[in-house]
């Protein structure tokens, strides 16, 4: 099944190795000109002469390494994006975002809602390991809605409802935060996930309806 | 040759001098200082931040005030340091690096200079104001930079000042730009422009091209913010954002491109050599500027507004003009007689930290990854590396380097070394804990976290990091405060350096360039005249 964290984990897991062993050649690169040419005495610096194929070299070389990461991303940018091709999602919510506060409801369960509460970050119930689809709208300014155990984030936009697909992995208490600053209780603005294994989701559906 | 056919003037001492004087080198010595004073502003309200964000739980000031903090010290660095700073650079030496007696239109220059002024005043003077300073982030997006989301004069006074100052850069821009257009000495064709002046060619562009962009969103945002609907719903939020990020993005390279330069030129002149790969370097400059104006919407991943996979692209291709410039770096240092001089440290410093900052640069121009940790404390790490454990090295790079010609007497090496080395400790400890802190999920711009999260030892190492750097900024304030009051005479070239800045005395008289200017047959006139002088070698070839 498609999800946001394995695209996540399969785009890293190409930049981070190639990020740092570019990291890794520059730094020993320095290193060796620093102690290989540093000034002593009878040492006289040899004349500058262009090596116009050697940087033509190193700048195609840089240029396959970006076309082989592109084409990662943007293969993963369009599995995470493209909604339809993810089928028929298994369940859905509405996500409304104000200052300074979640509402989630459900469609298939009439009537029920979690709301923040004073002092009390409201909880979004869902099942594990299934498609989830959200609709996100925004009463006020934009906010944006951000599960780090999904490395997933997207802004409420004004005036416009935001679908996206999510797979949450199973956890009672996973956390999330409004990642866009929208004023004085930003910092307060957070909710929790409670992402149940579809028995026991079940259950609490049956429970909240 | 001569080089000045005007009629002096007396030149304007004292207060009138400070505040009318149009000396190139008068108004950019003053820009610079100015700037430097705003760094310490700004550095300051960092330190309470850090010192907020040390433990969970408020200490030090409320929600409120912390958005003020946070809002003052990114507009201070970006509006009113780093890109002032980065052009009184230019302001000051680009005249002088192409045999220029005077910079062209030197009173709009001035009033370049006082805009600036007047502009962080008008931004800062919001603390003076019952809901205090601007608190709407130093991008200012709307709807939330609304006078519903930010009311109060406070913010008002944010917006006046911060399009004030971009006018005044824009001018500084504009009369660097005409200089190096127009009042080149015979003999420096463009292609014998020394780098420092070819990146602030670049810059220039970059600043006469965005930067009107910035002024049009702050206007907008005015009138939006009295009455007038100029932002409307989802079209207008992005509309805002798409201004914003025109001047945005640019602007990151205006507050890097002057520091390339000046490391090069640093490193050409302690390696005791020409640079490597300057028509490459020429050519990466203008590529990335260009590039510069189409990769503004990776800002805006995830606001679903911008076509992501096109300014993915154009942002990950900036790995290709980036990499041009760490080769002729690289490739100048070998086969060099390297001297590790305090500017040298630096500049190596600049290239070596700058590259954290541009690699997890390309990292967060991957929306697949960006969605994880985009307003996270990934990106205030990734471009605090880009900005002060970057390009900040290749400021007092060019400080150290520069400041002989400036004044006329040397910065101290020991002290030198010592503020180099404590600054590299204090960036690194500040800013890689900032790396896993966002990661595991610490949103930006949040004035308060749970201890539940995990997070207080390494905001603590972070904290830490920011007094680290703090110190670093004082040993360098000892060393400046040492080198004034037992000065050590630096004579017209202290480094044997090879542009025609070291042509003429330390500090430069009122037109620069008392005796004839050496012939320009290269972009290192001063090295061919020492070769010829010895018998040796031959100029780079140049087509005339």
């Amino acid at each position: 099944m498609h999800s946001t964290q394995h695209e996540f984990g399969r785009v890293q897991d190409l930049y981070l190795p190639v990020g740092l062993a570019v990291l890794g050649i520059v730094v020993v690169a320095f290193a060796f000109a620093v102690v290989r040419y540093r000034a002593r005495p009878g040492r006289v610096a040899r004349p500058t002469r262009d090596r116009n194929l050697l940087e033509a070299a190193i700048a195609t070389a840089i240029a396959g390494i970006v076309a082989v990461l592109l084409v990662t991303t943007l293969r993963a940018n369009a599995k995470i994006t493209d909604t339809a091709r993810h089928g028929r999602p298994a369940f859905a919510v509405d996500v409304l975002t104000y200052r300074w506060g979640w509402q989630f409801t459900y469609p298939s369960l009439p009537g029920v809602v979690d709301r923040t509460a004073p002092n009390r970050p409201p909880v979004l119930h869902v099942p594990a390991g299934q498609t989830v689809r959200l609709r996100m709208r925004t009463e006020d300014v934009v906010h944006a809605f951000w599960v780090p155990a999904v490395r997933f984030k997207a802004d409420a936009w004004p005036d416009t409802t935001r679908t996206f697909d999510l797979v949450f992995p199973e956890g009672s208490a996973l956390s999330g935060h409004c990642a866009q600053f929208c004023g004085l209780k930003h910092s307060d603005m957070v909710f929790t996930v409670d992402a149940m294994a579809p028995a026991a989701f079940r259950a609490w559906a049956a429970r909240a309806r | 040759m001569s080089v000045a056919v005007r009629t002096p003037t007396a030149s304007l001492r004292g207060l009138t001098g400070y505040a009318l004087g149009t000396d190139h080198k008068s108004v950019a010595v003053r820009t610079f200082c100015t700037a430097f004073g705003f760094f310490l502003a700004g550095g300051l309200l960092a330190v309470l931040m850090r010192t907020e964000l040390a433990r969970p739980g408020m200490q030090l000031t409320s929600r409120a005030g912390y958005d003020q903090l946070f809002t003052m010290h990114g507009s201070t660095m970006i509006y009113f340091f780093v890109t002032p700073v980065a052009l009184s650079l230019g302001t000051y030496l680009v005249p002088l690096q192409v045999g220029a007696a005077e910079i062209a239109a030197p009173r709009v220059n001035l009033v370049g200079f006082w805009l600036f002024v007047l502009g962080g005043l008008i931004a800062w003077s919001g603390f003076l104001t019952r809901n205090g300073a601007g608190a709407a982030a130093w991008t200012a997006e709307f709807p939330q930079s609304g006078s519903t989301g930010t009311p109060g004069e406070g913010m008002d006074l944010w917006i006046s000042g911060v399009a004030l100052g971009v006018l005044g850069t824009m001018l500084l821009a504009g009369c660097m730009l005409a200089t190096i257009v127009g009042r080149r000495a015979p003999g420096m064709t463009m292609l014998r422009l020394p780098v420092f002046s070819w990146a602030m060619l670049v810059t220039c562009l970059m600043v006469v091209t965005s930067f009107p962009a910035l002024i049009v969103a702050m206007g907008g945002l005015l009138l939006e913010r009295h009455g007038v609907s100029v932002y409307p719903g989802a079209y207008g939020a992005a509309a805002y954002q798409d201004l914003f990020w025109f001047y945005g993005h640019p602007v990151v390279y205006v507050m890097f491109f002057p520091f390339v330069g000046a490391a090069l030129q640093v490193i050409a002149a302690l390696s005791r050599r020409r640079l490597f790969g300057y028509k490459g370097v020429a050519l990466s400059l203008l590529l990335f500027a260009a590039l510069s104006m189409s990769v503004w919407g990776h800002h805006m991943f995830t606001t679903g507004q911008v076509s992501n996979d096109y300014f993915s692209l154009t942002s990950t291709a900036l790995a290709v003009p980036a990499g041009l410039e760490y080769v002729a770096a690289v490739g100048t240092l070998i086969g060099g007689a390297i001297l590790l001089r305090t500017p040298m440290l630096f500049a190596i410093g600049f290239f070596v930290q700058f590259l954290l900052g541009g690699l997890s640069g390309i990292y967060v121009a991957s929306p697949p990854l960006d969605y994880h940790v985009h307003d996270s404390y990934v990106v205030v790490a990734h471009f605090h590396y880009t900005l002060l454990a970057g390009s900040v090295f290749g400021l007092f790079a060019a400080v150290y380097f520069w400041w002989p010609k400036v004044t006329g007497f040397m910065l101290r090496e020991g002290l030198g070394k010592l503020h180099f080395w404590i600054f590299v400790v204090g960036t690194n400890l500040t800013f890689l804990p900032q790396f896993f802190l966002g990661y595991d999920g610490m949103p930006r711009r949040i004035a308060d976290y749970s201890p539940a999260n995990g997070w207080t030892t390494l905001n603590e190492l972070s904290t830490l990091g920011s007094y680290i750097v703090a110190l670093s900024v004082v040993v360098f304030l000892v060393n400046v405060a040492v080198s004034w009051l037992v000065p050590r005479e630096a004579g017209p070239d202290p480094w044997e350096a090879q542009t025609l800045e070291w042509a003429t005395t330390s500090p430069p008289p009122r037109y620069n360039f008392e005796a004839a200017l050496p012939a320009i047959r290269s972009a290192e006139p001063l090295l061919d005249l020492r070769e010829s002088l010895a018998g040796v070698g031959a100029p780079r070839e140049e087509p005339a």
